[in-house]
């Protein structure tokens, strides 16, 4: 029997592998830009190469992960009411066949693959949010510093947070339902013998389950860091940083897509770009875990395996 | 393994815990040859907790620890060097529950063990030895032309038998049942009842039961556990016309479960 | 007094319900928004070039010709090919051993690690199978990208076949146990047998994923638009091909983009229907 635990262990040693040599081989190319600009390669947003004089060359990621920040940011303050409605509402409200029905819609959701997201962003998307949210506002709001330019093509954070939030729906409802469910039907049975209206019985449930919401947050937060595809073809890839959602930017994950093919051409930028997904990896890995963590916690209050 | 002993299963101090919960306490219990010998009890017993000492899958069950001597045909099986491939030789098992594996048809159901255990090696003796099996539960008449279809075509009481056709397809000299008729009905529940006082002249079948009036009827030993605890043995008629224990007067006017 | 408070807790109930079903309704519209979109758009182009879309290379940029994508449809058939006859073996594997050693440290790693593995960036898997094998090889090719698809199924099928075996209905592994089976034999035999339509949804789940993922053959495939160049020379792939051709101003290019993606649209939708399928009919 020991034989064959020893055999068969080698395939998950293989998993742990692939996962700690892909954080080891990023730190490792990261090092030298680090050990350049210390702290000021995520303070820093110049991002300059230089052909002739690589002393000249200089890479400050925070355009980017500002990019990467607030996309992330406005995509989960999006997701996470629509989320929560769907999932109260088919646990709540949906008949059966509904139910079915609404299942089979969020899998084809999650499965889409991102660049046929991204392509819908692009091209129908980003035009629309332009003509009917960005120009409206603009028109109306612009004396005001933020609102004050736009992106022609409507390509920026906002449309690339609206495209995100979309992406990240199916997996937010998919956790919030899970967690609905396993309430004890003891709570629910009480809280409406008491006579509440199903609204204020709902409301009350979702208090239950507030670990699950924020786990639900820290996931959709982590995936919208990491996402690449979607994203960059829906944030217009510039050099600016703004406060206006309306402004082209820069993602972490977009500046890697956009700068790799020429980055060894220059001394540093290749250390530079694995600086960047080192930095982005970070963040996500920290929110799905926090996540993951919270959301397997709260389900073992209740007493369910998880 | 077979070494002449008087009993075929002998328990000596068997004690077995789940973690820190403690299932059976102090079980002292010798299975003659040959017999019908039930093991009854209310639901919670241990009943089927013991069964599974008999055969070492208890310690399927990661939890379950294994305190004393279980001793098979005078051998202790908790001894390094009996593992299931040994044991599956001697003993067979029957659940409560009739579990033939769905993805196989009939004939690989019965065949699967001696396949496995490469004791059959031509064609034409594992067929031979599945009719056998099969005849012996009355299914061969049933299924013959169809031994190809899945198990999953057969009715309960058909796949209870096509299990224990399966367990004897391996010729045990011990038959564990578990329950073996509670998921059946009364008509399906006679057959296998008469199947086991057939059995019982080429091997030794235990039976856990929770009805007394099953083990009336079909066993010449018996034994009472409660709680985990062995509260009286010995021949049937005696046990049930002159119990001495409270507990199994009680259990047997209907007192619990 | 006491009615009018009722009443209005009776009109937040209907306003809120009015809520909750709108925003349900706003959370699924873009789904079919985009599907009929890439739809409509897709089929015009694959209109223009009929069977050609096919079985035909990309015409020049700029030509009122369309072509077809055969490039990245070989290119994408045999790098998911490839990825799943290195990834399967290695996810059930692993899947196994979680299932029958659950106490081992390994064990508890790995479950955690797959689940958060599904959900990572992945462009840093791009970036990894950059330094580890196109480097040293010195190109990329379709057995780069292979590995980079082979690292994105690996979590989805461990999870999905670790679900699968672990439904499994514990007196089967007693009834196979008691027949005298060694460990190799209950789990090879028996299990995979009973779990096959669960184990065969976790490799569709797999195969969808690989099939559709950009990001991490961005940098490892290459670029291979007019031709497949083999195992080891660059390669195409038809979300690569999705994403370079809806990026360029060239308006037969960009129609290709729109057949290939309805391509891939359909080619997921199809595969979640025929999970559902699977996953209803479990006959245990």
């Amino acid at each position: 029997m020991d034989r064959f635990k020893f055999l068969t262990s080698f395939f998950p040693s293989i998993l742990i592998l692939i996962f700690s040599s892909m954080f080891i081989v990023l730190i490792y190319n990261s090092l030298p830009i680090l050990e350049r600009e210390g702290i000021r390669f995520i303070t820093d947003s110049t991002w300059r190469a230089s052909e002739s004089n690589p002393e000249e060359e200089w890479y400050g990621i925070a355009t980017a992960l500002w990019g990467t920040l607030y996309t992330a940011i406005l995509a989960t303050a999006i997701t996470l009411p629509l989320s929560l409605s769907t999932a109260i509402f088919i646990c709540e409200f949906a008949p059966r066949k509904v139910r079915e029905f609404l299942a089979i819609t969020l899998d084809m959701m999650a499965t889409l693959p991102t660049v046929v997201y991204g392509v819908w962003g692009m091209t129908i998307l980003a035009p629309t949010v332009r003509d009917h949210v960005i120009i409206p506002i603009v028109e109306a709001l612009g004396w005001t510093l933020i609102f004050s330019e736009y992106s022609p093509s409507g390509q920026c954070i906002f449309t690339a947070a609206l495209v995100l939030a979309i992406m990240n729906i199916p997996y937010a409802t998919a956790i919030l339902r899970e967690a609905y469910t396993m309430i004890p039907q003891v709570y629910r049975e009480g809280i409406i013998s008491l006579g509440a209206t199903r609204t204020e019985a709902i409301r009350i449930l979702l208090g239950m389950i507030k670990h699950a919401i924020i786990a639900a947050v820290a996931l959709s937060f982590g995936k919208a860091v990491g996402e690449t595809t979607a994203v960059t073809l829906t944030v217009g890839n510039s050099f600016k940083m703004s406060l206006s959602p309306f402004v082209a930017g820069y993602t972490v994950t977009s500046l890697l897509v956009n700068q790799f093919g020429n980055a060894y051409t220059y001394k540093y930028a290749s250390y530079a770009l694995y600086g960047a997904a080192l930095v982005m990896l970070l963040i996500n890995t920290i929110c799905i875990l926090a996540g993951l963590t919270l959301a397997s916690r709260w389900a073992k209050t209740y007493g369910f395996r998880t | 393994m077979l070494i002449d002993s008087e009993y075929v299963i002998e328990t000596a101090n068997l004690n077995v815990y789940y973690g820190e919960l403690k299932i059976l306490d102090n079980i002292n219990i010798r299975i003659p040859r040959n017999v019908v010998f039930a093991i009854m009890g209310p639901s919670g017993s241990g009943k089927s907790t013991l069964l599974r000492t008999f055969n070492k899958l208890i310690l399927l069950n990661p939890d379950a620890r294994i305190k004393g001597v279980v001793k098979l045909f005078g051998k202790n099986i908790y001894n390094p060097g009996y593992d299931y491939t040994e044991i599956s030789k001697v003993v067979g098992i029957v659940f409560q529950t009739p579990n033939p594996f769905p993805h196989l048809s009939i004939y690989d159901n019965v065949a699967l063990g001696l396949k496995l255990n490469g004791i059959i090696k031509s064609r034409n003796e594992m067929e031979r030895r599945v009719q056998e099996a099969l005849e012996k539960v009355g299914l061969w008449d049933e299924v013959k032309g169809k031994l190809k279809m899945p198990s999953t075509e057969l009715s309960i009481g058909q796949k209870q038998r096509l299990c224990i056709a399966r367990t004897l397809a391996l010729k045990p000299k011990v038959i564990l049942m578990d329950e073996p008729t509670s998921s059946l009905d009364p008509s399906n529940t006679r057959k296998i009842e008469d199947l086991i006082m057939e059995l019982k002249r080429e091997a030794t079948v235990i039976i856990v039961t929770h009805s007394p009036a099953q083990a009336y009827r079909i066993s010449d030993y018996v034994a009472f556990l409660f709680s985990g605890r062995l509260i009286e043995v010995g021949p049937t008629k005696e046990l049930f016309e002159n119990p001495s224990q409270k507990l199994l007067k009680d259990f047997l006017r209907g007192g619990y479960g | 007094m006491v009615l009018e408070h009722k009443k209005a807790r009776i009109i937040k109930d209907r306003v809120f319900t009015i809520i909750i079903i709108g925003l349900t309704i706003l959370s699924i519209l873009p789904l079919f928004h985009i599907t009929i979109e890439i739809c409509i758009r897709g089929l015009q182009a694959i209109m223009q070039s009929k069977l050609d879309f096919f079985f035909g290379v990309p015409s020049p940029p700029g030509s009122s010709q369309l072509g077809g994508i055969w490039p990245a449809i070989i290119g994408s058939f045999v790098t998911v090919l490839l990825a799943s006859l290195i990834g399967i073996p290695i996810s059930l594997l692993t899947s196994i051993y979680i299932i029958e050693y659950p106490k081992s440290v390994l064990s508890k790693i790995c479950d955690k690690l797959a689940l958060m593995l599904t959900e990572f960036p992945t462009i840093i898997i791009s970036l990894f199978i950059y330094i580890v094998v196109v480097v040293p090889m010195g190109t990329p090719s379709a057995f780069a990208a292979a590995l980079s698809l082979t690292i994105i199924m690996i979590p989805y099928i461990t999870i999905q076949a670790k679900e699968a075996l672990r439904s499994i209905p514990f007196t089967y592994r007693e009834a196979a146990y008691s027949l005298g089976l060694p460990r190799s034999k209950v789990i090879f035999t028996i299990f995979l047998g009973i779990a096959r339509r669960g184990i065969l949804t976790s490799i569709l789940i797999g195969v969808a994923r690989a099939l559709g993922d950009t990001a991490s053959i961005l940098f490892t495939a290459g670029a291979a638009t007019y031709s497949f160049y083999g195992l080891f020379g660059h390669a195409g792939a038809i979300p690569l091909l999705i994403f370079k051709f809806i990026q360029t101003s060239y308006e037969n290019w960009i129609q290709l983009a729109y057949g290939a993606a309805f391509i891939l649209t359909i080619s997921t939708m199809m595969i979640i229907l025929i999970l559902r399928l699977l996953i209803k009919e479990v006959k245990l």
